[in-house]
């Protein structure tokens, strides 16, 4: 009697899994559980068992019948509600449901990963206002009212004396008439120049500055610092080279290139066939710029220096034009 | 600028190749943007910057590439002095001589130039050449004018030109019998007009500086020559100039009539007065040479003394500040094949700096000269001893980190749009026109003010991509909104959402528009993430916003945030069809309240109990309002309360609707009995039929 209990719960195991559609279940309803169905049958020969055995094989048999119900009904949900109908059928050639995931804008990622290789440098991140005074935009910076030099930095103005920065640099001067030596700031965010929109050109874009003013800082250890960011953010094999130029805020002034990482030096169309790619302005802190602000100049020294983040994202994922950054189209913002 | 290799090699011998030579200079801070082979010879392309006037002549380079090379400059004989102007026995009979002026031989009678304002034009040369033959230059003169880049166009012009280029000093020569009457150095005067060799006809006025004669102004001081007194094949006599003009007076000339030259450019730059004279001079050999003229007298007007300097320098301070040791004898080696007199001492050197260096005014700039030669490349990399920072974010920007990286985690895309908008973007948003940031000079109308608000920028987003076929836009911004405010400026941080079109769908699920509460959730899931706790959204008419379908956030009664469905008529306004949600996040007000940290709150180890309870309620009683009365009867017991179903319907009386709530009960002490948890279950009940207009189902 034991043995025809396991008997029936194995044949239904076996019917259960051929059953695909609602007639077969109904069939299997008949054959398990009708009137005259295995189960009743079995059923009817309870009376026949020991005393002993009796309630056992009862529990047993009762078991198994609510099994069967169980198993019946769920299978009947399975396919009235038109899923698959087993785990081992489906069609896994069909795509997968993906997460619903936003991404942070590539500007935004660029930012980061400078901020992240300059606070491991101990570095900290520091910001000011966009809406500046005329004086740290210009002069505390060494840049002379009707003076060539500024004209690299033609501006948007608010009034007379106020305008909308066109670089970061004038947070070095808010930083340091804030505190003294030793200071050691980088400065990121958004300058406006009022420049014709084309592929290379945007009128607001953003740059980050840095800043390291003590006792004792070198020529050399600019090099070195600013060496350090170009392998970390372009790569171990990234050559820097260092040119002397000209910024009023800076003195010796210099640019600063980096081997093409397009072409690794060979010469291309990014790097115009020169092998490098301007990447940076650097330089020590002006004695100027130290006195507009207090300092000694026999006192401390220091070094600055400044990077426009669209130029460096644009090198770095190969974007060959500004204003994708500013339109937001999301099949662009989806890619980084 | 563009400069010829051959003709370099007339000043300095130089042998090697051209591309080794642009590196060189390059990275002496030369900088050689293009070197380019033509024919047999080489043209280098120039960007010089604005503090190397000096290097906007070719024997500027030459020096240079003299220095680098370790050459020697030669120049032509007469350029290595200055001329003496005549001496007035010299001049035709009885000169009058008054104040700064002086007069010269003129072809027929005689000629008086009056330098009035010598502070916009510090000192004027003027030099007389009669029975000059105007005709096209000889061969090599015109080779040379089309190196530079130049169009040939007689010889007397050409030679300025040439002058110009070699000694970056720029020159002008006057027809002299079209001059009538004496010449006046002068400011404009308002209402005179001059043509200039443009052709233009330009205005005067008293900023700027011009030359004048009897008749008005003859040419624009240092700009640009007038039409009238123009060189041409008909001219038998000239007037050659030379002169130092203020470099200021010229800049803001330039700039105001839009007229920018070769000669204005470099005295923008502050030219070497030292060269005004010698320059002249070489011009008239010239002009005797190819055009047959014959020199007169050399008038020269005002201040003679050039740049002159004398620096204490200290070689080892210089040293220490590169991180290099240059020796003393190398460094005034450098120092002299620039030009520079050096004077060595025990332990410092005087160094006096040449006339065409007005750059150099200190130590510092000493170094920076001594450092781009020696090299930058020859200095070591050296890590600075790190200072380091205990706090290296400020609470604000690690806060703006931590909101976008929570919203992109809640399935948005990030958008950086511009911080200036046009005025039109934010009609009907009930924005103060007094408060607006109103740039002066905008390039265009959408660069009007200042954005006191990301909902313009958000919405051109959203209609561009509509416009590109995409159907699901959700989108968040972390930027600045600025106002003014009695004189004063303030930027302040926002975190902007939008969402429009559907919530992407896919095979399995179903496609759906976006709704209010999917906007809702974001901002709890949020404000939950930021830690800030005694939330209340208040249903509140926003403009901009959709009457009906608009919330502000409140947090201990400051407004930290505002949300709902953008108004129609502004979405319109953006070419929008569809529905926009869109809110704000008021970072400045969080500060105080966000609460980063985490801390573990233990998880009760007795099993929690699930009730339901289904109400009928007016339509007008908030949803809040039903949970706030079972978190109140049911205190600490009451562990959630959830609505998870929602309907009308036929069941369902007009005017009213259905909620069905999920309480789930649990102690932090105890198993809860089910006596218990049935007792607590209609206390709920009977306190919300008593305060609430509500019936149960």
């Amino acid at each position: 009697m034991e043995e025809d209990v396991k008997n029936i719960r194995q044949s239904f195991e076996e019917d259960i899994k051929t059953a695909n559609d609602a007639s077969s279940l109904e069939g299997l309803r008949v054959k398990y559980l009708g009137r005259k169905g295995l189960i009743s049958e079995l059923m009817g020969r309870l009376p026949s068992l020991d005393k002993e055995k009796r309630p056992h094989v009862g529990r047993e048999l009762n078991l198994l019948k609510k099994h069967i119900q169980g198993e019946l009904h769920e299978k009947q949900q399975l396919l009235s509600s038109g899923r698959e109908p087993e785990e081992g059928k489906i069609d896994i050639t069909m795509p997968g449901i993906l997460p619903e995931e936003g991404r942070l804008h590539v500007i935004t990622k660029t930012l980061n990963e400078i901020n992240d290789i300059f606070v491991s440098l101990g570095f900290q991140i520091a910001e000011g206002p966009e809406i500046e005074k005329e004086f740290y935009n210009f002069e505390a910076l060494n840049i002379p009212l009707e003076h060539p030099s500024r004209d690299a930095f033609d501006t948007f103005y608010i009034r007379d004396d106020i305008l909308l920065r066109s670089h970061t640099s004038t947070v070095q001067i808010r930083i340091m008439e804030k505190v003294k030596p030793p200071i050691q700031a980088i400065m990121p965010g958004k300058v406006y120049r009022p420049d014709a929109v084309d592929a290379s050109h945007s009128f607001m874009f953003h740059q980050v500055e840095g800043l390291m003013v003590d006792r004792d800082i070198k020529f050399s250890d600019l090099k070195g610092t600013l060496n350090l960011f170009t392998k970390r953010m372009f790569g171990e094999k990234t050559k820097t080279r260092f040119r002397p130029s000209f910024f009023p805020f800076t003195e010796p002034s210099a640019e600063v290139d980096i081997s093409c990482i397009i072409c690794k030096g060979k010469g291309c169309r990014v790097c115009s066939h020169t092998g490098w790619l301007e990447i940076l302005g650097a330089g020590m802190v002006n004695s100027a710029v130290f006195e507009a602000v207090g300092y000694s100049p026999r006192k401390y020294t220091g070094f600055a220096f400044g990077m426009g983040v669209e130029r460096i994202a644009m090198l770095k994922y190969g974007i060959d034009d500004i204003r994708l950054f500013f339109e937001n189209d999301i099949r662009f913002l989806k890619q980084f | 600028m563009k400069i010829s290799y051959n003709w370099l090699k007339e000043y300095v011998d130089v042998k090697i190749d051209p591309k080794k030579l642009a590196y060189l200079l390059t990275m002496a801070g030369i900088n050689v943007t293009s070197c380019r082979n033509a024919g047999g010879d080489y043209i280098f392309e120039f960007e010089i910057t604005s503090n190397r006037p000096d290097c906007l002549g070719i024997i500027g380079i030459a020096r240079e590439v003299a220095c680098l090379l370790g050459k020697k400059l030669e120049l032509p004989k007469e350029l290595q002095r200055s001329p003496q102007p005549s001496p007035p026995s010299k001049l035709p009979p009885s000169p009058r001589l008054r104040g700064t002026s002086r007069r010269a031989g003129a072809a027929h009678s005689q000629l008086d130039i009056e330098l009035k304002d010598p502070e916009l034009c510090p000192r004027y040369t003027a030099r007389i050449i009669r029975n000059v033959e105007v005709r096209p230059s000889p061969d090599w003169l015109k080779e040379k004018i089309i190196s530079i880049g130049l169009r040939p166009v007689n010889n007397i012009v050409d030679i300025t030109n040439f002058v110009l280029f070699e000694t970056g000093q720029p020159m002008h020569a006057f027809d002299l019998d079209r001059i009538k009457g004496s010449i006046s150095v002068r400011r404009g005067i308002k209402g005179e007009k001059i043509i200039t060799i443009d052709n233009v006809s330009r205005a005067c006025n008293p900023d700027m500086l011009v030359i004048a004669d009897a008749n008005g102004p003859i040419a624009i001081g240092g700009i640009m020559g007038g039409l009238k007194t123009e060189v041409n094949k008909m001219t038998k006599n000239i007037l050659l100039e030379s002169a130092f003009f203020n470099p200021i007076s010229i800049r803001r000339t330039s700039r105001a009539l839009g007229l920018s030259s070769e000669s204005s450019y470099r005295f923008e730059r502050r030219i070497t007065n030292d060269m005004v004279a010698k320059a002249s001079n070489r011009g008239a050999c010239l002009i005797e040479a190819i055009a047959d003229g014959k020199t007169g007298p050399f008038i020269d007007i005002g201040k003679k003394t050039g740049y002159s300097k004398t620096i204490n320098f200290d070689l080892g301070k210089t040293n220490k500040i590169l991180g290099i040791s240059i020796a003393k004898g190398k460094a005034v080696k450098i120092l002299k094949t620039l030009g520079f007199s050096v004077k060595a001492q025990k332990t410092s050197m005087k160094v006096t700096v040449p006339s065409f260096r007005g750059d150099v005014k200190n130590d510092v700039d000493l170094t920076e000269e001594l450092a781009r030669i020696y090299g930058y490349e020859k200095i070591p990399l050296t890590i600075p001893h790190i200072i380091g920072n205990v706090r290296t974010k400020s609470l604000i920007s690690l806060l703006q980190e931590k909101i976008s990286q929570a919203l992109a985690r809640l399935g948005l895309n990030e958008i950086i749009t511009y911080g200036l908008i046009s005025k039109n973007s934010i009609k009907g948003l009930g924005i103060r026109e007094d408060e607006t940031v109103v740039i002066k000079n905008p390039l265009s109308i959408d660069q009007e003010i200042m954005r006191p608000t990301l909902l313009p920028g958000c919405l051109n987003v959203i209609s561009y991509n509509f416009n590109r076929k995409a159907r699901h836009v959700s989108l968040f911004e972390m930027g600045k909104i600025y106002r003014e405010k009695k004189n004063s400026y303030i930027e302040e941080p926002v975190a902007s959402i939008g969402l429009a079109g559907i919530r992407q769908g896919n095979w399995k699920n179903q496609v759906r528009e976006f709704t209010f509460f999917d906007i809702k959730g974001m901002f709890e899931k949020l404000l939950e993430e930021l830690g800030i706790t005694h939330v209340v959204f208040k249903k509140g008419e926003i403009e901009g916003f959709n009457r009906d379908i608009a919330s502000t956030v409140e947090n201990h009664g400051k407004v930290i945030a505002c949300f709902g469905e953008v108004d129609k008529n502004i979405c319109e306004r953006f070419n929008i069809e569809k529905k926009v949600f869109y809110g704000e996040l008021y970072i400045g007000n969080l500060l105080e309240r966000v609460k980063l940290d985490r801390r573990y709150a233990p998880i009760s180890r007795y099993p929690s109990i699930m009730r339901d309870i289904s109400v009928i309620l007016d339509k007008n009683i908030a949803s809040s309002e039903v949970t706030n009365i079972i978190k109140e009867i049911g205190k600490t017991l009451v562990k959630e309360v959830s609505l998870v179903d929602c309907y009308k319907g036929k069941q369902i009386p007009e005017g009213k609707r259905g909620l069905l709530y999920r309480i789930e009960f649990q102690s932090r002490e105890r198993t809860l009995k089910d006596a218990e948890v049935n007792h607590l279950h209609s206390e709920i009940k009977k306190a919300l039929s008593e305060k609430l207009d509500i019936s149960f189902r």
